[in-house]
């Protein structure tokens, strides 16, 4: 081989080096986020020469009907967010206690118990723990999907508060009042009492407390409440006027 | 031919044939990486084709921040651009690190296309202030120049289209409720400011919540429901007792006296106060026969298990 050939060959052997190199680089994970990066960059690169027309998508209602139906109809799609939300410390508060304090609690009791204590006694506390945990587990994945699943969160509480005081009349015409909270509008403003009953559709994008729009009775079922000063529709209670067979 | 020629004939075919064996692979893993498929597809100009590469890649990887933020990416390159926000923000939440000049200048973007001004006017200033010199900062620039003569929505229309997304979209919803509450001559500032309370608690961002200032007292029912995002926020952040004490300091009105007593059961349970938390609990039992309320019920039952044990 002369000196032409093996100076190719060494070049050839430096070039297939380098594409090994780089194709390891290339499949790693560094690589891979190194090549995403600059791929990124480049998108931004080319987006940032034109930029979007302003106010290119617009809210499309700018209607202005009367303010204090938009308001009651604002705090009636709110209020599934508080149930969310207490379902998530739910879960959390469920979790951490059952995997982090009661077993090590557990643990800590079973190391710190006399020495003579029979084995029988033991076996009963771990699978009790045991038992506990698998309990946990499973509240656990129904909450994971209580909070997931917007139709198991988004319970409605309704207004129902009643003053028992009151008379059949003065109720009867208070509750038909109050019946705008307890129906969802697809828009704000367009229904009155006369229309409340025949113009109600569906808004699918306001998921479950658009799926019952039966009309309503004027004079709703109540029930003594426990405090003495008023009483409860049971749709208004958290859950209350869902579908059951989605729950889980 | 000559002896030479053949062996460099020779040479140069194996030369090619060991690049052809250094760049094959690449090929195969841009095939299996849905990632680079979906760049690639931005290449080509097909944003639809390559959003559907990114939501593949961030459903193979759902902990990966940074395919939440493709998967803007992909929303935004299609038009969509409440969807991009959603997502932009997602990521961000999930990973702090992610910001970078891209980043925000897409984030500004958002705002802009949904002509949220207040919010469009903050995010290119935040970008200006990430890397002034930055081809970006200079598109921030001409952006926020140009955007002073846009007029701003109606905050009504502002808080209808965070409504009609909130479910779906809480992250954008916030964003909505955030630029209406921040229009100082509007009527719904105050619903804009509790709806923002709302939306912030449902994206687990209870630390905001606490900075809002309050709901004017003339309007009980927004009040009301302003002071129970609160106690809902002082109950994420696992403070329980001064959760209970916000509860406890009014007498919510009947729109949310529900959830203020749910709330307040919650807490008692927390708090250990189990005896308490009994009574309550038998009381929404009696008026609430629910899942919601059978959720409590057994979380109270976990504590009184553990106090045996213990």
């Amino acid at each position: 081989m002369n000196t032409h050939e093996a100076l190719f060959m060494r070049l050839l052997l430096a070039a297939f080096i380098l594409l090994s190199v780089a194709r390891q680089a290339g499949s790693s994970s560094d690589g891979r986020t190194q090549r995403y990066t600059s791929l990124w960059l480049r998108q931004a690169g080319s987006d940032a020469a034109s930029l979007v027309e302003p106010g290119s998508v617009r809210a499309a209602r700018t209607d202005l009907p009367d303010r204090a139906a938009c308001t009651r109809h604002l705090l009636q799609q709110s209020q599934w967010t508080l149930l969310q939300r207490a379902g998530g410390a739910l879960r959390d508060a469920r979790r951490d206690l059952f995997r982090k304090r009661v077993r090590q609690r557990v643990r800590a009791h079973l190391r710190a118990a006399p020495a003579l204590e029979s084995a029988r006694v033991r076996l009963q506390r771990a699978s009790e723990a045991g038992a506990g945990r698998e309990t946990a587990d499973a509240l656990a994945a129904r909450d994971a999907r209580a909070v997931t699943d917007p139709v198991a969160t988004d319970t409605k509480l309704e207004l129902s508060v009643t003053a028992t005081e009151e008379t059949t009349a003065a109720r009867t015409t208070r509750l038909i009042a109050e019946g705008d909270l307890t129906r969802p509008c697809t828009s704000i403003g367009t229904r009155d009492a006369s229309d409340r009953n025949t113009e109600l559709t569906p808004d699918t994008s306001l998921d479950r407390d658009n799926t019952d729009v039966r009309p309503r009775n004027t004079e709703p079922t109540v029930r003594p409440g426990t405090d003495g000063t008023g009483t409860y529709d049971t749709d208004s209670a958290p859950g209350g006027n869902v579908d059951r067979r989605k729950l889980p | 031919m000559s002896g030479r020629a053949q062996r460099d004939a020779a040479m140069i075919a194996a030369a090619i044939a060991l690049l052809l064996c250094g760049a094959a692979p690449r090929r195969g893993l841009a095939a299996d990486d849905p990632v680079a498929a979906g760049f690639a597809a931005l290449e080509r100009d097909r944003p639809r084709e390559a959003l559907a590469h990114f939501i593949a890649a961030s459903r193979a990887n759902p902990a990966s921040a940074r395919n939440l933020c493709y998967v803007g990416l992909g929303y935004f390159k299609a038009g969509d651009f409440e969807n991009a926000l959603e997502y932009f923000e997602r990521s961000l939440q999930q990973d702090p690190s992610l910001v970078d000049s891209a980043f925000l200048f897409y984030r500004a973007n958002c705002y802009r296309a949904l002509g949220l001004r207040s919010m469009e006017r903050t995010a290119w200033k935040a970008l200006i202030d990430w890397d002034p010199r930055s081809r970006f900062a200079d598109a921030g620039r001409e952006a926020a120049a140009s955007g002073r003569r846009e007029r701003a929505p109606q905050s009504r229309a502002l808080l209808e289209r965070g409504l009609d997304v909130w479910h779906k979209l809480p992250h954008a919803a916030a964003a909505y409720f955030r630029e209406a509450a921040s229009q100082q001559e509007s009527q719904w500032r105050t619903e804009a400011r509790v709806f923002l309370a709302c939306a912030l608690n449902t994206i687990e961002r209870h630390e905001e919540v606490l900075q809002l200032e309050p709901a004017p007292e003339s309007d009980a029912a927004l009040a009301g429901l302003m002071e129970l995002q609160r106690a809902a926020a002082l109950a994420g952040l696992e403070r329980w007792d001064e959760a209970m004490a916000a509860l406890q300091k009014r007498s919510f009105e009947s729109v949310v006296r529900g959830q203020a007593e749910y709330l307040k059961s919650l807490c008692l349970i927390q708090l250990g106060r189990q005896e308490e938390a009994t009574d309550a609990l038998a009381a929404l039992k009696r008026v609430f026969s629910t899942e919601a309320v059978a959720h409590l019920v057994t979380l109270a039952e976990v504590h009184m298990q553990h106090r045996a044990l213990k």
